[in-house]
């Protein structure tokens, strides 16, 4: 099994993932570079940033689902 | 690299539209776009001088002369689609075999739904235990993609504070995974289904 990033680094990441999401049209732009500068500091954090990625997209899917449910 | 980065950011809202289009779906068009976009930027970042012309793609097989940066990206954001479409398609057969018994079941296996239910099951706890005007926020973001000023003006509230109610309970959310992931170490389940993202699977094997 990969080792698994750390907690905060995973955090630190989801919030820039937020952050890109949320933005508007050239914040949104910043946002994201931001991200990309951030996650090339290291494997550590490049598996930090795919993992908050991962849940992010997660909680989408379960988000829709919830909104199935409340039809 | 300025110039680089400028066209990038032209081209991305029109990729972001055509993922839209294609795939149907706003959030997983943005997934891509987002990944395209990085991994063109962390691409050039290793090129000196940062030249708008650049070589073919990171991820590429195929192909290896000089394009622009929008053919870059719009190519590197196609083979991510396919990339993940693979992937998917790897965890479903995983699936198929780990909890099917070996038989060729259509249903899913109880052990396949308790699973999914269980991840799903602790989100909404946690979202239940959220205060309301922040798990509001975040379905109203998340389940229905409505922009942050849309729902700062729906909940009468600052998109600042719409921001940080989304960032904290999306970080709330992301803690059962974290929670999960310790307990099923000791049992390992795996967790995967359409809309959620299959590559959970790995972890959890």
């Amino acid at each position: 099994m990969a080792s698994v990033p750390n907690e905060k680094l995973i955090e630190r990441a989801l919030a820039l993932i937020v952050e890109s999401e949320i933005a508007a049209h050239d914040a949104a732009m910043a946002a994201r570079l931001a991200l990309a500068r951030w996650r090339s500091r290291s494997a550590e954090h490049a598996a930090a940033a795919q993992e908050a990625r991962r849940r992010w997209d997660a909680l989408g899917g379960m988000a829709a689902q919830l909104r199935g449910l409340r039809k | 690299m300025r110039d680089l980065v400028q066209e990038l950011v032209a081209h991305y809202a029109d990729l972001r539209r055509q993922l839209t289009r294609d795939l149907r779906d706003p959030h997983y068009a943005a997934d891509i776009a987002q990944s395209s976009f990085e991994r063109v930027y962390a691409h050039a970042l290793k090129m000196k001088g940062g030249d708008i012309r650049i070589d073919a793609a990171p991820e590429s097989t195929q192909g290896s002369g000089i394009e622009s940066p929008r053919a870059l990206l719009f190519r590197v954001a196609r083979n991510l689609c396919v990339d993940d479409a693979r992937r998917r398609k790897v965890a479903q057969d995983w699936v198929g075999t780990h909890f099917n018994s070996g038989s060729r079941q259509v249903v899913p296996s109880c052990e396949y739904i308790a699973a999914q239910q269980q991840v799903l099951a602790r989100v909404v706890e946690t979202l239940e235990k959220l205060p309301p005007r922040r798990r509001e926020v975040f379905l109203l973001f998340r389940a229905y993609g409505h922009t942050r000023a849309e729902i700062a003006q729906q909940l009468k509230i600052t998109e600042m504070a719409v921001a940080k109610h989304l960032l904290r309970a999306a970080i709330d959310c992301s803690r059962v995974f974290a929670r999960l992931r310790s307990e099923l170490i000791e049992q390992p389940v795996i967790s995967t289904r359409p809309g959620f993202d299959a590559s959970f699977a790995e972890d959890f094997a």
